[in-house]
């Protein structure tokens, strides 16, 4: 049982490796598989559990007409895209996604919007 | 576990991470994911004893973070069998991925709040009373501090304008 767990590990690492290499035009789902040289069930079951711990992205295609699903890893440049913010508070806000032009709370007269943005 | 990029975050980034994991899950779910950010892979005793939480209240966190892809875990088999072993570790890729969600809708504010800062005029008080007044407002007090009655002063936003266009620049090369 517990080398049975270790193995499908291993395949998970495997295969998040071979879509990553994919680059960001992904790779197909079946070519997956048939590189990982495991069944089509168990390569779906691996793709959608990369899937749900957010590693990958799953579009659906139609391969002539065959039905598919394109795997896309996700991109790994945490550091770069936090540095990107700059400091703005409106990331770390409690309010961002009632934040509207318009609404009640509005980016238009936010006291700590303008507070940064004159702040040299 | 290889899942997990073991970038080195600077300390800017990682501040910014705590603000936000603050403001989704609160100040405990700091104190874990700061371990979490020291060490690579921890069960959720230990978590326990290094936050100097309870165990009940540091999984109720953890369970709370894996809705929101902040952690991950993996389950081990206990040596003395009979039950599992979750050995928990930080989500790289679900935290890019919200950081990147967070960071659409960052961009979309500053773009209304640009479009605001160039179709309108403001006015300040020279004692510096209130805020800036936009045009049609100071109009109304007949360009007179409602507070001190001093003559408004024209605004000049253009540092405002520029610091935001860069800012929406840099957000829309690295989405």
């Amino acid at each position: 049982m517990k080398q049975g767990k270790k193995t499908s590990e291993d395949l998970y690492e495997k295969a998040l490796e071979i879509i990553r290499n994919a680059g960001p035009q992904g790779i197909l789902q079946r070519d997956l598989w048939k590189a990982l040289k495991v069944s089509s069930r168990e390569g779906s079951r691996i793709a959608s559990t990369l899937e749900k711990r957010s590693l990958i992205i799953r579009e659906r295609v139609l391969q002539g007409r065959f039905k598919t699903f394109k795997l896309i890893a996700v991109s790994n440049n945490l550091k770069t895209s936090l540095e990107a913010i700059g400091g703005c508070p409106c990331f770390s806000c409690t309010n961002l996604l009632r934040c509207g032009s318009g609404q009640q709370i509005s980016p238009e007269n936010c006291e700590d919007l303008t507070e940064w943005l004159l702040k040299s | 576990m290889a899942f997990i990029a073991s970038a080195q975050y600077s300390e800017e980034s990682v501040d910014v991470l705590l603000r936000l994991i603050a403001v989704l899950s609160g100040e405990d779910a700091v104190k874990v994911v700061k371990v979490l950010l020291n060490e690579k892979e921890v069960s959720d005793e230990v978590l326990a004893e290094k936050t100097g939480m309870r165990l009940n209240q540091v999984r109720r966190i953890l369970y709370d973070l894996l809705d929101k892809h902040i952690v991950t875990y993996r389950r081990e088999a206990s040596e003395r069998g009979g039950y599992h072993l979750y050995i928990w570790s930080l989500n790289g890729e679900g935290l890019r991925r919200m950081v990147k969600e967070r960071k659409g809708h960052v961009l979309n504010r500053l773009r209304e709040r640009l479009l605001y800062e160039q179709q309108n005029m403001f006015f300040v008080c020279p004692n510096g009373c209130n805020g800036r007044v936009t045009f049609d407002k100071a109009m109304d007090h007949q360009f007179k501090c409602s507070k001190c009655g001093a003559i408004l002063q024209s605004f000049d936003n253009s540092k405002i304008i520029e610091k935001l266009r860069l800012r929406i620049e840099s957000l829309e090369k690295d989405p």
